[in-house]
């Protein structure tokens, strides 16, 4: 993985920090801010703030990769493979992906991720907790495949799984 | 309605759908396509609708399962005639415009 594309820089009179590699602006937020503001919305809409967070991730998934689609110029397995480096802890550091298996055949698939910044952040729950994240992948891979895709996350390291599994299905 | 009412929420968005085809029957994928969201979103919202009697669910395949408004909820019914009222408001307060655009 190129380390360019981890690297971030300031402008004078900008508040602004950029990710060189992709050259937009990002912002550093502790994981348990993110965490925090997820119960608090749960706190407030119930159930319902898991359907939130989902389409919030759908849509940063898409506006994202549409980003990385563009400067990479790599396109299905390669630009999947060169994302999932992009993105696991010792990048960007959401999670680490144990295992990406699309089967475009069969029209489902699903991704393995260790260290989910949701889910180690949460605490003990009952059920999967990563909704955001479970969005996301559905909006990577929705423009990545050029398919419709919904996503259910099956397992959650908040429950008690070693990792956290999301399984894909066209629809 | 409802949605426009005490939304944006995709439960109320669901629910005014079959609150506007009380007959109908609709899986997963059809309700999403419906109100045009991620079946994913819509999955999430459905087990409440369901536990608190607003919709019926009935198994239709190994793991798909099909929903119907659950016409005999008394709140259901509530709702269904809160909407026809609400409906003939709008629809008086439309015509009173028009009469005050023509005059």
């Amino acid at each position: 993985m190129n380390e360019h594309v981890y690297e971030i820089t300031r402008v004078e009179n900008e508040a602004w920090i950029r990710m060189l590699g992709v050259g937009v602006r990002v912002v550093i937020m502790r994981a348990g801010t993110f965490v925090d503001l997820q119960k608090q919305i749960e706190a407030i809409h119930g159930g319902d703030a898991s359907a939130l967070f989902y389409e919030a991730g759908i849509r940063a998934g898409r506006e994202s990769t549409k980003v990385l689609l563009e400067e990479w110029e790599e396109r299905g397995m390669e630009f999947l493979k060169k994302w999932g480096e992009f993105y696991q802890s010792a990048g960007v550091g959401w999670f680490k992906i144990e295992d990406i298996n699309i089967n475009f055949e069969k029209e489902y698939g699903y991704i393995r991720v260790k260290q989910s910044f949701i889910a180690e952040g949460y605490g003990n729950s009952n059920q999967p907790v990563c909704h955001f994240l479970c969005g996301f992948f559905s909006g990577v891979l929705q423009e990545v495949l050029e398919e419709k895709l919904t996503c259910e996350e099956v397992k959650c390291i908040a429950k008690g799984d070693q990792y956290c599994e999301f399984k894909l299905r066209k629809y | 309605m409802f949605n426009e009412l005490f939304g944006p929420s995709i439960r109320l968005l669901v629910l005014d759908l079959f609150l506007e085809n009380p007959e109908s029957l609709m899986n997963l994928r059809e309700i999403a396509r419906r109100v045009n969201k991620n079946p994913g979103s819509v999955s999430r919202v459905m087990p409440r609708l369901v536990k608190e009697g607003f919709l019926e669910q009935h198994k239709v395949g190994k793991v798909i399962y099909a929903y119907r408004l659950n016409t005999e909820n008394e709140l259901v019914k509530l709702l269904i005639d809160f909407r026809e009222k609400l409906l003939q408001l709008y629809k008086s307060k439309a015509e009173n415009l028009q009469c005050h655009v023509r005059w």
